[in-house]
């Protein structure tokens, strides 16, 4: 296998961080934050947060323990060939899915809210498409896409929730009262899915350039998403109350929606809101499936070629897989048992892997120490 | 060579025309019938049935109208009736009746009346809840009467009746004297707990309409409506805005009265410890009208006007506080939020606000402060 450069810097590497992150999660977060916590919703983003930063510690000690090593390699030099074959193909899997599922929730907003009489398929095959295309190139041209998207992702989903703080009553937010502790879990394991795509790291942060602060990226990155989600959340209990977000499919798009009230530049906000998104929902399943195609070339230890004609073969299961959920509450229970399997890609192998590798630096250093006390 | 080059710039060329032409639901301004607002009755001669109007402008007549100068401006839109079991049945009825598609992404005004809001609109929401071409920030307006009429006025000062409507209501709400009531609003004022909606209540001639209040509800059921006097005590208690001028007959004298126009309310509500609740209500004005000199000192006229004022927006705000809480029972205040907010451990979880409203203490207290009496000196 040729060796890449490793060319990535600081803040390539933080874009690629928060356009995985956010992606289709935005829509929903009012939502799903509030559905346990009421009022207290906006602990929903912060717990995830919190489960999520552990992984992502996890993560940035891997890649200061292994630079210039993508899962790929380090998984099996850690969990021996077998184990860490099983959690390679897991990890494949699991992003496979993802990106499909991501593709579908993507198309299913666009048919209702705006293109009613579109088929979903055109809608899927087009961004798919445009994912196969970033997928035929090396990676860098990953890092040179999300860089240049990020500010076009970052200003419009800080700046609406803030703007629809005009018709916020504070009062909705109140009373602050968490009925049970285990609710506050229960929200942070499903908020923690809008986190997911932090784990993508575990390739990217291969590539990374001798000397670039991994833990300064991931840091910042997570407080970023943090903040957009946050903010989010806040606007959507603070605009509508808690009792109706739990009626709207998604509340973000709504709050767009109420938000031209200000109706300062643009009516009709929504639409380009909507085009914004796509470029964020455009990085999200793209990161996915590059990571997806790319560790399978890394695998295989193949070149280019070999990712090129395997980007247009998986994007035929990859399609269909996008179709099979029947109607959009079949999609979410779909999506349910993605976080499941999610909780084994993104948490326990990051956490294990940095565990073991962590013992086993120890145990070496112990030893090491032995030797040196029976040269001397 | 150059021929290798011709072919991709040819292929380059089919696939743009093929690609960028647009999706399935590219559809021309000129080929939607754009609804600007829909007015739903219930229908004469079937119980069971929904009458819905629609004002569809006429973009010929509109674009000539300004070229020609006035003239025959009272025919810019079209207003269409149909019958259906539901809003889409009649909806349906109506696409069969019209050589375009109809488009709701433009409609401002959602008419209903006075007896179908009275006997609860739930069913009538659900379908411009689900539609995305619904735009939340929609005006639902409850008519006295037919629904109808208030699309067929003629206001002759607007071509579209509807964009006089709008300015009507728009310029109310810059004024501060009409509640701003939006669809989005009503939604979720319907779905939280802690309160309940209301609606603004016009009435329509044949030429004019006029503003008269708004509507209460409970739940998704009309209770009655609150006359403008009672509407401005509201929104001040409510919204912080000033509402209408205050006119008053002077005591003590023959024909003379007193007009107080507010230009800030601000308000503050506090719960006291047994539980009941007091909103202090500050309003800034000036003194506009005066038709009799009382001849009295300056300092002492001041002081009393403020006492007068106070007096009288006390009475009022008693009126509107009675009529929410003993005869509509519902609580457009947003009283409980602030109860739920503050006190949801000792008040709101013990309680049942839907009922206990009605017999929940409330006091309202103005302080009027009188700062200018207009270009006169005294």
């Amino acid at each position: 296998m040729e060796n890449q450069q490793r060319n990535f810097g600081t803040w390539q590497i933080t874009s690629i961080m928060i356009s995985s992150m956010i992606g289709v999660g935005i829509l929903t977060i009012p939502r799903t934050s509030t559905m346990l916590l009421q009022q207290a919703g906006w602990i929903g983003p912060i717990s995830g947060a919190l489960i999520a930063g552990v992984a992502v510690t996890a993560i940035v000690y891997l890649g200061n323990q292994f630079p210039g090593l993508t899962f790929v390699e380090f998984m099996p030099r850690i969990f021996g060939s077998v184990i860490g074959t099983m959690c390679i193909c897991l990890f494949i899997l699991y992003q496979f899915f993802n990106a499909g599922i991501t593709a579908r929730v993507f198309g299913e907003v666009v048919v209702t809210s705006v293109l009613p009489d579109t088929p979903l398929e055109v809608i899927i095959v087009t961004l798919l498409l445009l994912v196969l295309f970033l997928c035929c190139h090396e990676i860098e041209v990953v890092a040179r896409v999300n860089e240049l998207l990020i500010p076009f992702l970052l200003l419009p989903s800080l700046l609406i929730p803030l703007v629809s703080f005009m018709n916020a009553d504070w009062y909705n937010l109140l009373p602050f009262h968490v009925e049970s502790w285990t609710d506050v879990v229960k929200t942070g394991l499903d908020t923690y899915t809008l986190y997911t795509g932090y784990e993508l790291l575990m390739v990217y942060f291969a590539f990374a350039i001798p000397g670039a602060r991994l833990g300064v990226a991931s840091i910042t990155g997570m407080s970023f998403a943090f903040v957009v989600y946050m903010i989010s959340v806040i606007a959507g209990i603070s605009v509508f109350g808690y009792e109706e977000l739990q009626r709207l499919i998604w509340p973000t798009l709504e709050l767009v929606k109420v938000t031209q009230r200000t109706g300062w530049f643009l009516e009709r906000f929504e639409s380009a809101f909507l085009a914004i998104w796509v470029a964020s929902v455009f990085t999200t399943i793209g990161n996915m499936f590059y990571a997806t195609i790319f560790s399978l070339r890394q695998w295989f230890r193949k070149g280019i070629r070999f990712q090129r004609i395997s980007a247009i073969v998986m994007m035929v299961p990859l399609f269909f897989f996008s179709l099979i959920p029947q109607n959009i509450v079949e999609l979410y229970s779909y999506l349910k048992h993605l976080t499941t399997m999610g909780y084994m890609v993104t948490i326990f192998i990051p956490i294990l892997l940095a565990i073991t590798q962590f013992m086993r630096n120890k145990i070496n250093k112990g030893r090491k120490e032995n030797i040196e006390k029976g040269g001397t | 060579m150059s021929m290798g080059k011709f072919l991709r710039y040819f292929a380059l060329l089919i696939v743009c025309t093929s690609l960028l032409t647009g999706c399935w639901d590219r559809r021309e301004l000129e080929e939607r019938a754009s609804v600007l607002a829909i007015a739903i009755d219930q229908d004469e001669d079937d119980e069971n049935l929904y009458k819905m109007t629609v004002q569809i402008p006429i973009p010929i007549k509109i674009a000539g109208s300004s070229g020609k100068g006035g003239g025959s401006g009272a025919d810019a839109v079209k207003i269409m009736s149909v019958t259906g079991r539901t809003v889409t049945d009649a909806a349906n009825n109506l696409q069969m009746r019209l050589n375009q598609r109809l488009f709701l992404g433009h409609t401002r005004i959602l008419a209903l009346s006075e007896e179908i809001a009275r006997k609860g609109i739930q069913d009538i929401m659900d379908s411009f809840r689900r539609e995305p071409q619904i735009r939340r920030l929609l005006w639902p307006i409850v008519v006295r009467g037919k629904a109808s009429t208030l699309l067929e006025i003629k206001p002759r000062i607007e071509p579209i009746p509807v964009v006089f409507l709008m300015g009507l209501i728009e310029n109310g709400m810059k004024l501060g004297r009409i509640p701003d009531q939006t669809l989005g609003d009503y939604f979720n004022q319907t779905s939280n707990l802690t309160m309940e909606p209301f609606l603004n209540y016009v009435e329509a001639s044949k030429n004019e309409v006029s503003w008269k209040g708004v509507a209460v509800f409970r739940g998704h059921k009309m209770m009655g409506i609150l006359d403008h006097l009672q509407t401005w005590a509201l929104i001040q208690l409510r919204n912080e805005k000033p509402g209408g001028d205050i006119v008053i007959a002077l005591p003590k004298t023959k024909n003379g009265y007193v007009s107080f126009r507010p230009h800030f309310a601000k308000k503050k509500v506090t719960i006291q410890d047994d539980f009941s609740a007091t909103f202090h209500c500050e309003l800034q004005g000036d003194i506009v009208e005066l038709t009799e000199d009382l001849h009295i000192p300056p300092e002492q006229f001041v002081t009393q006007m403020q006492a007068l004022i106070k007096k009288e927006m006390e009475n009022r705000a008693k009126k509107l506080l009675q009529q929410l809480q003993k005869q509509y029972n519902s609580d457009i205040l947003k009283l409980g939020l602030t109860l739920r907010a503050k006190h949801y451990h000792d008040y709101w979880k013990t309680h049942d606000w839907k009922k206990d409203f009605r017999d929940f203490p409330i006091r309202v207290k103005y302080t009027i402060k009188l700062r200018r009496l207009g270009m006169e000196m005294q």
